[in-house]
């Protein structure tokens, strides 16, 4: 019941999500979706060889997804065996003759998925959920996290795992105890204003940077959005309203160690949805006037104005957290992801 | 079949201390309106006051103010509707008498709702809480255990992780309590000092918790307790000789032949107070309901009869007419019982010659070393707490 009841949430969390945090495919998903198309299309012609060393260059992948997307080619006898290491397009017993054309050549369209990010890193795929669910129970208490529970809910192998781990545990967002657990919470007001501290360093010399590419109507449209909307906001439209300030002004900037720093140090807006979700809505003016205030400099072109405000807001953030968090002290037996265990 | 009351009806949360029947009855019959108590421990009551609002009229909290703020669970008490609110004891409204110690969690420090919507000791119009009834805590002991255990050495916070106590120690189990007393037991032992002992910082909280599940683990706690009844029950057969306990439990043992001493540590009270608080929820007849009983507590009649089990009432002058002159002197006056007094169910609860441990009313509080405090590390506190528990 409590891992169905989990799921649902995990559902509702993913629906939730913004939509450039749809659901991404798997790499050999996309090798073999490309190929299929390429095949039924023409554009790779029966006879074609396909090494997997090729292919897994044509994709800038390693060579386990290519060999799996081919092997579900060969089930469906799209293609055929030519040799250990290579396939030929057509089906079985056709008898073709091996034409070895170069790939990159062909018009497979596979730059624009390269380009827009989909074929990210294994760990990057399912990096933001692990984070999102370790961070929802740091509040609630201290929790073992369970490489193999987790190998096996996200379907990764431990590899994998380890990378997503060891990028939280970099973030200090989670620890290792002596006997090498991994391990999540409990989470200390002084852990959370420690976030807090690093984000009224970072954010507003971000914003001064950011501003210069910040087109007015950009920053027009945002400042609008928040004179709509409800007084009282749920995790869904609080998580949009900082979106808009936070992660689309504020890290519209080139410097990827800059914007790094920033977001391992997002933990105080987690403590907030968790709020919002399991005690009461949270009162959005103070936060649409703080905000408000940063909009309207950036559209006055005060870039050092807006960086003031920004780290007013900040501040006072911090001190609505806090007594937030202090309210989620009265919660206990909390559903977690099923790889959390607790171990208080 | 009887037909459901056409009276008021006022739903009241809190504590089996504070809600017990002789209160109940009387608040009917002066205020003609139906009570229904909701009782809890101090834990679910503010559990439930976070997360179900709309279930409570009227919350008679503990030290959760700040917290039923943040969750919007209360609403403001407009002062222009209380009668009385300036003969509140100096004590809970301006806290003249507890200089020097955690005083924003003394029963001024979140009093009043300020512009922006934050709670602070700066008089308004507008307040979080009404408050009712304070008091301090100490550990208890029996006294002939404590002369063979300690001899004539003073009262001492410490005494509750000593090892001459061994096994015969409990310890109250929600977490703002038991870790202030913890604490100030290690402080008065000399084996930790604190930057603030009512708002411990994570290290500190850290170092307080290993050593208590040390002990815990060599057996040094023979239980612990949520609330009076389980601490009586404790001391009367559980094998305990030693652990902090609120007065009405001093009162209830003696009653049954247990000899409890509420002792006057040296380093000072675990101060307390509570407050009535109004459910953001509650309008109309009902909100005029609530504004009426909250009214009646600063009667003096309620604060009479807790008296009766060792409180000190918010408005103690009117609760004085309503105390006998010698319930008046042993409760507040720390003079020895001209008589037998009774309790507030009417039992014997103090024979004739008796004087109150620690003395009288302003004696006992100006001894307060540290009010109850929901600290800034609270959720690190529980969950550290609970590890505790289950060690």
């Amino acid at each position: 019941m409590v891992q169905r009841s989990y799921e649902k949430r995990r559902r509702r969390g993913a629906s939730q999500r913004l939509p450039d945090a749809v659901e991404p495919q798997r790499y050999y998903e996309i090798v073999e979706t490309k190929l299929r198309t390429a095949i039924k299309s023409g554009v790779l012609k029966h006879g074609t060889v396909l090494y997997e060393a090729t292919v897994a260059d044509l994709f800038g992948v390693s060579r386990p997804p290519v060999k799996r997307a081919l092997h579900m080619l060969q089930d469906s006898n799209l293609i055929h065996r030519l040799n250990r290491r290579g396939y030929i397009v057509g089906p079985t017993g056709t008898g073709l003759e091996p034409i070895r054309t170069n790939l990159h050549r062909l018009p497979l369209d596979i730059i624009e998925p390269l380009g827009s990010g989909i074929l990210r890193a294994s760990w990057q795929r399912i990096y933001d959920q692990v984070e999102e669910e370790i961070l929802a129970c740091c509040p609630f208490g201290t929790y073992q996290v369970s490489e193999a529970v987790l190998c096996e809910h996200y379907k990764v192998s431990r590899t994998v795992i380890r990378d997503v781990l060891n990028r939280m545990h970099g973030g200090g967002l989670i620890e290792k105890d002596r006997w090498s657990h991994w391990i999540a919470g409990p989470l200390s007001a002084r852990h959370l204003d420690e976030h807090f501290g690093m984000r009224k360093i970072l954010e507003p010399a971000a914003l001064i940077v950011a501003s210069e590419t910040l087109t007015p109507q950009f920053l027009k449209e945002r400042r609008d959005r928040l004179d709509s909307g409800s007084p009282d906001l749920g995790p869904q439209e609080l998580d949009r309203l900082e979106r808009d300030l936070h992660w689309d002004c504020v890290l519209a900037i080139r410097n990827r160690r800059l914007v790094d720093a920033i977001n391992q140090n997002h933990l105080p807006f987690s403590v907030n949805r968790q709020f919002a979700a399991k005690i009461c809505p949270i009162q959005a003016e103070p936060i649409r006037s703080e905000h408000r205030l940063v909009f309207d400099c950036l559209l006055l072109k005060s870039p050092t104005a807006a960086a003031a405000a920004l780290e007013k807001h900040i501040t006072a953030a911090a001190s609505r957290t806090r007594s937030r968090l202090k309210v989620l002290s009265i919660l206990k037996d909390v559903p977690v992801a099923p790889y959390l265990v607790r171990s208080s | 079949m009887t037909r459901p009351s056409r009276l008021p009806r006022l739903r009241v949360l809190g504590t089996h201390e504070i809600l017990i029947e002789p209160i109940r009855r009387l608040a009917e019959r002066d205020l003609g309106i139906v009570i229904v108590d909701q009782i809890a421990d101090s834990m679910d009551a503010v559990r439930r006051a976070v997360t179900a609002p709309d279930s409570f009229d009227v919350y008679h909290q503990w030290h959760t103010v700040d917290l039923i703020w943040s969750s919007r669970s209360i609403q403001p008490i407009e002062l222009s509707r209380i009668t009385g609110w300036n003969e509140i004891a100096l004590l809970t409204k301006d806290g003249k008498r507890s200089k020097g110690r955690n005083d924003n969690d003394g029963p001024q420090g979140k009093l009043f709702l300020q512009r922006d919507d934050t709670l602070h000791s700066e008089p308004s119009e507008r307040a979080s809480m009404l408050p009712t009834l304070h008091g301090v805590d100490a550990p208890g002991y029996v006294r002939s255990v404590r002369t063979r255990t300690v001899g004539t050495e003073p009262d001492s916070w410490s005494w509750l992780l000593d090892d001459r106590w061994h096994g015969k120690v409990a310890l109250a189990s929600d977490p703002s309590v038991g870790i202030i007393e913890a604490a100030l037991a290690l402080e008065a032992s000399g084996q930790l000092k604190f930057h603030d002992i009512g708002n411990l910082d994570e290290e500190e909280i850290d170092s307080i918790v290993s050593i208590l599940i040390q002990k815990k683990k060599i057996g040094h706690f023979r239980g612990f307790w949520s609330y009076g009844q389980e601490a009586e029950r404790l001391m009367s057969r559980g094998g305990v000789c030693l652990q902090s306990i609120w007065s009405p439990s001093v009162f209830r043992l003696r009653q049954i032949g247990v000899d409890v001493v509420c002792s006057t540590p040296v380093e000072g009270y675990r101060g307390w107070y509570a407050s009535l608080c109004l459910s953001s929820r509650i309008t109309g007849t009902v909100l005029q309901t609530a504004y009426a009983y909250l009214n009646w507590w600063l009667s003096g009649k309620p604060g009479a009869i807790l008296s009766r089990q060792g409180y000190y009432a918010a408005t103690p002058q009117r609760a004085r007419s309503f105390l006998a002159d010698d319930e008046w002197d042993f409760w507040y006056g720390g003079k020895s019982a001209s008589g037998d007094l009774v309790d507030p169910f009417g039992d014997t609860c103090v024979r004739a010659g008796d004087i109150r441990d620690g003395g009288s009313y302003e004696s006992r509080m100006a001894h307060v070393r540290v009010w109850n405090s929901f600290m800034d590390e609270q959720n690190y506190l529980v969950r550290r707490w609970r590890e505790f528990l289950n060690a």
